[in-house]
């Protein structure tokens, strides 16, 4: 325990920090509180985006394999020669109860028309564009997904920062500043009866001399 | 800029005796896979297995020296790409004069396939090997030509050496550089390759002989079946203020550009049918619209579009022995083999079931 001096300020003192710790606690929970609900819609959506993600994958994994069966490879590698391009996305910050989090947006959407793609549709097939198609949807689900994960593991690393803070408080802080009350409580208590004590006797003293001054006249 | 020669390697025999040639090329047909050899196959257990069933045909040299590399499907999809460039070459190095002017004017479609490929690396400026991995040397280009074309470094080089070949191909080309250069819009060269392309085999294709109505014929229905699915992938896109016009090849058989813009213009698949069903596309279409209403996939009916090009090209093998059909039904068999095969080993070493790989093996 830290030295405390026992003193009826220093009592006053902790009961002050006792008083600010434990509001200090129920902020904390109430952030808590409304980090988790914040989560618990933000978890619901990087579900939904997760299975739309897997879905997509799946989906286009397989057109891929169609398209390379059935055009062969050459014709996909072809085709995705005119295909390359490149994806523009804004990186900017919000505040979700005070947390910051970033905010990624796509600049122009990655899923482009069969006639922006580079090549001429009546050159390639339509199970190669289809193919790319998919593949470019997988993109865009990705940009959301980062998006709403990223937002996921910060407002996540909060609740985590929070809760440790919460714990601390509850767990450490509160409790030893009301064993330093007890203590002082304790201290003050006794140095109060010694006193008491001191002034029993040294009247008991007085009234002793004052018998032997009135036996002595 | 390199204007490098380009010197022809014909060395089959002239004229217009199709014995000596359709006698050679039946004999490679008779060694076409068998149906129930794709039936095993789709049963093997793995990728190994695939392998070691294909060892044992036509296909095991070109899958020794690849394999060497490894024991993927990717490897062996490489090794049906050479047999079948091997095999194509060999046709055309056997056939007379006159039929192999009619196939190499069918084949051109993979000269400009491979022209494409040659403008796209160069436009995306990729490394010489990454787009010579790309090619598919049976027209009337070799893998030297190709190469040489590779070698330009920039398309505008490509296009001069095209015209110093004298090769039909330049001349699109040349016509819409400047559009390119200005824009550096791909799809104007691919578009302007097609078109010409299409065109120009309709005309090289107009003799009254059996053969070049035959070949006619013949290449009217590839046009007709890439001007049809355009039309459906027009049908579900937004083409913004494109006149649809612009996609139409000309050369095709039944579909005519008014044809084509009106069933462009159709708002539905049904539409679509009901203009169609007096032509010899409307059964097929009509067979797999529903199909196509359940998947939303303009891919279904290039499937079956596909199916109906295989099957006229099976019936031209069948025809005259003395004619070029022969050739012209072997070549798209052999092609037609490779397709189902890389379907197998794709379907096999993806674990696909066996029932699916059976629905994507075309006729």
């Amino acid at each position: 325990m830290e030295e405390v001096r026992p003193t009826r300020s220093e009592l006053l003192e902790r009961k002050q920090q006792i008083t600010l710790a434990e509001q200090g606690m129920d902020l904390l929970k109430q952030k808590r509180d409304a980090l988790l609900i914040e989560f618990m819609s933000v978890m619901d959506e990087t579900l939904r985006l997760s299975n739309d993600l897997q879905r997509t994958v799946s989906e286009a994994q397989y057109s891929l394999a169609i398209a390379k069966a059935v055009d062969g490879v050459v014709s996909v590698r072809s085709a995705a020669m005119a295909t390359r391009g490149e994806i523009t996305i804004d990186m900017t910050g919000t505040k979700i109860m005070g947390v910051s989090v970033p905010v990624v947006t796509k600049g122009e959407s990655p899923v482009r028309s069969s006639f922006t793609r580079g090549y001429a549709i009546t050159g390639v097939s339509s199970r190669i564009d289809e193919t790319a198609d998919k593949f470019e949807r997988i993109l865009d689900v990705i940009i959301e997904y980062a998006d709403i994960e990223t937002r996921l593991k910060r407002l996540g690393e909060e609740i985590q920062k929070t809760n440790r803070r919460v714990n601390a408080l509850e767990q450490v802080t509160v409790p030893a500043l009301r064993e330093q009350v007890a203590y002082i409580r304790q201290a003050l208590d006794e140095r109060a009866r010694e006193d008491l004590f001191r002034l029993k006797k040294v009247k008991k003293k007085i009234e002793r001399r004052e018998a032997e001054r009135r036996q002595v006249g | 800029m390199s204007t490098a020669t380009r010197e022809s390697t014909r060395k089959g025999p002239g004229g217009k005796d199709y014995g000596y040639g359709n006698a050679r090329v039946r004999g490679m047909r008779s060694r076409l896979l068998k149906p129930a050899f794709f039936e095993d196959l789709m049963h093997a257990k793995d990728i190994g297995a695939v392998i070691q069933t294909l060892m044992d045909t036509e296909y095991s040299s070109e899958l020794e020296e690849r394999l060497l590399q490894g024991r993927t499907a990717n490897n062996v999809d490489e090794a049906l790409r050479d047999n079948m460039v091997h095999t194509f070459n060999k046709v055309l190095s056997v056939i007379n004069d006159e039929a192999y002017e009619l196939v190499t004017t069918l084949l051109g479609r993979w000269d400009v396939f491979n022209i494409k490929t040659i403008v796209r690396g160069l436009h995306m400026h990729l490394a010489e090997e990454e787009i010579t991995e790309g090619l598919v040397p049976v027209g009337q280009l070799s893998y030297i030509d190709l190469e040489e074309l590779t070698r330009q470094g920039d398309i505008k080089a490509l296009v001069d050496t095209l015209s110093t070949w004298d090769l039909p191909f330049g001349v699109p080309l040349r016509e819409v550089l400047p559009q390119y250069l200005e824009n550096e819009d791909l799809s104007l060269l691919e578009l302007a390759l097609d078109k010409y392309y299409s065109e120009w085999a309709a005309k090289e294709l107009k003799g009254r002989g059996h053969n070049e109505q035959l070949s006619r014929r013949f290449l009217g229905i590839q046009v007709d079946t890439i001007n049809l699915v355009t039309c459906l992938r027009l049908l579900n896109s937004d083409i913004g203020d494109q006149d649809p016009k612009r996609f139409y090849l000309p050369g095709g058989l039944r579909v005519t550009e008014q044809l084509f813009l009106d069933l462009a213009a159709k708002s539905d698949v049904d539409e679509v049918y009901d203009r169609l069903k007096k032509t010899p596309y409307g059964r097929t279409v009509e067979e797999v619209a529903v199909k196509y209403i359940e998947s939303g996939s303009v891919a279904v009916f290039e499937r079956a579009l596909e199916d109906y090009l295989m099957r006229k090209a099976f019936a031209a093998g069948q025809g005259d022995p003395l004619g070029v059909g022969i050739v012209i039904g072997y070549l798209w068999a052999k092609a037609n083999e490779v397709t189902n095969l890389r379907i197998v080993v794709k379907g096999v070493s993806v674990g696909m079931p066996v029932d699916r790989m059976r629905e994507e093996l075309i006729v």
